[in-house]
């Protein structure tokens, strides 16, 4: 018995299609699998774009082209899009049962898109969206702030094991708000944009970002340094923040 | 479908605002004059226009006279305020074709109200607090739309693009949402063995027919009228495609009105589909900005 | 890490947040903050010293613009010299570069922060810049100009002498005084003021042009008129024509000159050697001396007349330890920038206070040059006892007052000093008067007995021995008391 091509989709939940062609693939010679975080890409990687995360649609082709070049090069992207374009690597969801094959022949792999982008489906840029989100508006990148809180702290750390006796003084430094309002800046954009993470190819990373700032939250909102936790500040604070920053960085790389 | 450049084109932005009436050292208006320009930074064909009338009946007028002997190439949004005692007859009024000066690409009529985005308020983005220097207060941070450059006042650029765009690409995603919806609902019915559900069918016809018939109803010769949500205040017309774009709204029109025309089983097959979907596609295609903000 | 420690001013609109940095940096240095531009320039036109400046380039908070990068240069203009190391995030070799050629000292990320890096780096930018600055006020001193400095009455009533004397173009000036005291500073000040500023002030020094030349010098000299003059020479009466010429040490010249002299100031002329002409010439003549003229008429080396015509108006500048209260000044003249205490050692501004300047302002001037240079060899963040001179250093104003005796006003010695000397002298001459009787002593002077005499002599001894140290101080007392002094 030939071995089946596995085709693995990714599709947001709501997304019928995928499941009604699974008669297709299944006479097509195909392994149809859903796409789970956490698995690997390639082969085939077809990807049912825009997504609906429940407010708007999303276009999280170029996102995902720009990791599967980076970390999955030899992965053939295909995008399923609502539009009657020629694309080497896209294939209208109405033809798709007319002009799969040849598509999934020719596709190539996707290295391509270090330097070209795919077909666009016009939803709402997700790797527009991920750069705002990464580096804000202005110039307030999102690991620039972690620093910038990290920078704020990390001297107290010194200022505690060299001058012990200052530990009051640094007490009320750590808790000046100054201090915590750059904390309001990286959680308000948390907020404001992980809604729109969830069909990103990044999901271990988003996830340790969202514990971490679950962890971090307590500490900048809920309570004051005192002598009972100032020890924490240094020793768990310090470290979580320095992790955000580098997961933050390594986000970074995928955005142009 | 292409995403523009928004650098290139030549926008003007007119705000209808008691300018004079607020507290506002950083930009006062002129002295003995009830309008100011104030130039977007780094662009040199967009600006804001900050006017404050004495008279509200004759300041529809003064507007459209402006946009088309001064700013006949630029794509104009206007925005009025409801507390100049501005009301949905004279965005109408604003709006009305004839030979009489210009409309504006836009028209929105706002409230003083905290919910609206071209305020602070409600985005890090946005352009008005209440004092004049458009400096206001989102989620705790004091966040201003104007910087001094050179000794010169201008607009930041990222604030003037988000309200520009906030109001224009509402009605470009509306259209393209209903495309995305309709194709998402019939193709897996038409794929599929077993009967399609008949209420998820009724609602996509239906979104379809109002929106075929909202086109129509709000369609002239060579202007479209749509109401862009549902509070009163946010009632926008628009008009700025000009006349090449008026046919495909109604074109778009006529396809959904031959689709839902057809037989249920017809509807769901690809035949019945493509055309509709090319209509949106004309339709989306020529409209230049994005369908998010 | 050194013991110094160290005011730094800090400028970063984000000053709030930063208190643990500055809490971890609280052991070396002391802190002003500034967040924003006009604070900064306050801070910088105060006066205060810094030895370090901390800019954070990124002083306008999302503003995308390094706006610390266009203050260093206006930073260095207010302080030159002064280390001025910037704080950023932005990585950009473009950024460093900029801030390199701008001045700034050093370059630090916040990403890479370290205490003990950046408190090296703090110490190395400060020594540099502690260099540099030495480097730069020696090479100011050096160019620096004379004014007249100097705000206690008598300097006051030489001024409005010599802003007077700038008015009548023609009267001569004698300015009397100690090397030092600043004669030619004095002659430079009347010329700023008179018309004829817009000529030259020629100064010249007759002691040190040998005799034989002298004449030439000054009046100039046809072709082959001897065997000094092989061509012709002007002479400094010709170039001074129009202006004012400053003879200093008026009383080192000869008969024949000051003959010539007087002529000049009687006539307006002279002849220059080997001429048969008289040349007509217009300068205002500014005489100086340290040497007492009036002493050098009654011996015959000075005439009288040329005396009584350059005598008109005589101004004699006072040495520097009559006014004392002038030296602060003095010293913030020389030294520029602010706050000159702030470069000293509590100690050595007492030093300089109570040493009583033998070279007057000049010797205060090159003082302030020794005393830098000695910084800077010795590599120290304030000027100490030890970057002094060693008279200095060692200055005594009670040996100084012993060794040249009225020149030393008892007034500078510390009173119980001064008492205990008053009290030794006294007793040395009812010695001497006495001849050594100590009970005549004791009885003349007031003493219960001879043994309270003998207590007063061991207990000023065990006190103040340095009053005893010298040889040939109260010879009578250790006379009559060797088993004290043994």
């Amino acid at each position: 018995m030939p071995e089946k091509k596995v085709l693995r989709w990714l599709a947001d939940s709501e997304n019928q299609i995928p499941e009604a062609l699974r008669p297709w693939a299944a006479q097509q010679g195909f392994e149809w699998v859903a796409f789970q975080s956490g698995d690997t890409p390639a082969p085939v990687l077809l990807i049912f774009s825009p997504v609906w995360n429940g407010q708007q649609y999303l276009s999280i082709e170029g996102v995902w082209a720009k990791y599967l070049a980076k970390d999955y090069p030899d992965t053939q992207l295909i995008v399923v899009g609502n539009q009657d374009t020629q694309d080497t690597n896209f294939v209208d969801v109405l033809q798709i049962q007319e002009r799969f094959a040849a598509i999934l022949e020719a596709a190539p792999a996707a290295i391509r898109f270090a330097t070209a982008m795919p077909v666009f489906t016009g939803g709402m840029d997700m790797g527009e969206r991920m750069k705002r989100f990464l580096k804000g508006h202005g110039n307030e990148s999102m690991a620039a702030i972690c620093q910038e809180i990290y920078f704020n702290l990390s001297p107290g750390r010194d200022a505690l094991k060299n001058q012990p006796h200052l530990v009051q003084r640094i007490i009320e430094a750590i808790n000046d708000p100054s201090v915590k309002n750059n904390w309001g800046t990286l959680a308000s954009r948390w907020i404001n944009y992980q809604p729109f993470f969830g069909y990103l190819p990044f999901y271990t990373i988003f996830e340790e970002i969202r514990l971490l700032m679950e962890c971090l939250r307590p500490w900048f909102e809920d309570s004051d340094a005192s002598m009972e936790n100032i020890e924490g500040w240094f020793s768990v604070v310090l470290p979580d923040l320095k992790r955000l920053e580098s997961l933050l960085k390594k986000l970074e790389e995928y955005v142009q | 479908m292409q995403q523009k450049k928004k650098e290139a084109e030549k926008r003007l932005m007119i705000i209808v605002w008691k300018w004079r009436h607020i507290n506002n050292d950083t930009l006062p208006l002129p002295v003995g004059s009830d309008t100011d320009m104030v130039q977007v930074n780094g662009r040199e064909y967009q600006w804001l226009m900050r006017y404050d009338p004495e008279d509200i009946e004759q300041s529809i007028d003064q507007i459209r006279q402006i946009i088309k002997n001064d700013y006949p190439a630029y794509k104009v949004q206007l925005f009025l305020h409801l507390n100049h005692n501005y009301e949905p007859g004279h965005v109408e009024q604003i709006n009305a074709s004839g030979a009489n000066g210009k409309p504006p690409d836009n028209c929105i009529l706002f409230g003083n109200r905290d919910h609206l985005y071209i305020h602070h308020a409600n985005s890090p983005l946005g352009l008005l607090a209440s004092n004049g220097n458009m400096e206001g207060n989102f989620s705790g941070n004091i966040i201003s739309a104007v910087e001094k450059i050179n000794e010169k006042n201008v607009i930041k650029s990222t604030h003037f693009d988000n309200v520009w765009n906030h109001y224009h690409h509402r009605i470009k995603l509306e259209a393209y949402q209903l495309k995305e919806d309709f194709i998402r609902v019939l193709w897996p019915a038409s794929l599929s063995t077993s009967a399609p559900d008949p209420t998820v069918l009724a609602s996509i016809l239906h979104r379809l027919s109002t929106y075929a018939d909202k086109i129509q109803q709000n369609a002239s010769a060579d202007a479209l009228t749509f109401s862009l949500g549902k509070a009163e205040e946010e009632r926008s017309q628009t008009n700025f495609y000009g006349s090449d774009i008026v046919p495909l709204f109604i074109s778009l029109s006529s396809a959904i009105r031959d689709f839902i025309a057809k037989e249920p089983d017809i509807q769901l097959s690809k035949p019945a589909m493509e055309p509709l979907r090319e209509a949106f596609h004309n339709l989306l295609n020529a409209l230049p900005e994005n369908t998010y903000a | 890490m050194s013991n110094s420690r160290y005011n730094a001013l800090y400028i970063d609109d984000e000053a709030p947040a930063r208190k643990l940095l500055l809490l971890a940096f609280s052991e070396q240095f002391d802190f002003d903050l500034a967040q924003t531009v006009e604070q900064m320039d306050l801070y910088l036109d105060s006066g205060k010293r810094f030895d370090l400046v901390l800019l954070d380039l990124e002083l306008e908070k999302g503003s995308g613009d390094l706006i610390g990068l266009r203050l260093i240069r206006p930073i260095l203009a207010k302080r030159p010299g002064l280390p001025v190391v910037v704080i950023t995030k932005d990585e950009d070799a473009s950024t460093l570069k900029t801030a390199q050629d701008a001045g700034a000292a050093a370059f630090l990320l916040k990403s890479k922060y370290d205490l003990a890096e950046w408190t090296e780096t703090f110490e190395k930018a400060i020594k540099t810049g502690i260099l540099n600055q030495i480097q730069d006020k020696l090479q100011r001193l050096a160019t620096l100009g004379s004014a007249f400095v100097g705000e206690v009455a008598p300097i006051i009533e030489i001024k409005k002498t010599l802003e007077a004397v700038s008015k009548s173009p023609t009267t001569p000036l004698l300015i009397m005084g100690e090397t030092g005291t600043g004669k030619e500073v004095a002659a430079k000040y009347l010329h700023s003021k008179s018309a004829r500023r817009i000529k030259p002030l020629i100064p010249v020094n007759l002691s040190s042009i040998p005799a034989a030349q002298l004449e030439i010098k000054l009046f100039g000299a046809v072709k082959g008129a001897s065997s000094e003059a092989l061509r012709e020479v002007e002479g400094v009466f010709r170039e001074a024509n129009g202006g004012i010429l400053l003879l200093d040490e008026i009383g080192d010249i000869n008969q024949d000159i000051q003959i010539k002299l007087l002529r000049f100031l009687e006539d307006r002329k002279i002849r220059p050697v080997g001429s048969d002409r008289d040349i007509q010439l217009d300068i205002q003549i500014i005489a100086a001396t340290h040497r007492n003229l009036p002493e050098l008429v009654r011996q015959g080396l000075f005439r009288e007349d040329l005396h009584q015509r350059l005598k008109a108006v005589t101004i004699t500048l006072p040495p520097l330890r009559e006014r004392k209260e002038d030296i602060p000044r003095l010293f913030q003249y020389y030294f520029g920038g602010y706050g000159v205490k702030e470069y000293f050692s509590p100690e050595v501004w007492q030093q300089l206070s109570e040493y009583n300047w033998p070279g007057n302002v000049r010797e205060l001037r090159n003082t302030v040059q020794a005393m830098w240079l000695q910084q800077l060899i010795q590599e120290k963040h304030i000027i100490d006892v030890a970057c002094l001179p060693e008279e200095i250093r060692h200055y005594d104003p009670t040996r100084a007052y012993l060794q040249s005796g009225a020149d030393i006003d008892l007034l500078h010695l510390p009173r119980l000093h001064a008492l205990a000397l008053l009290n030794m002298q006294y007793i040395e001459g009812a010695m001497r008067v006495k001849n050594k009787v100590k009970h005549d002593v004791a009885e003349m002077l007031g003493f219960k007995s001879a043994d309270s005499l003998l207590y007063d002599i061991k207990t000023c001894f065990r006190d103040f021995p340095e009053l005893f140290e010298m040889e040939d101080t109260f010879p009578t007392i250790k006379a009559g008391y060797p088993q004290i002094f043994k």
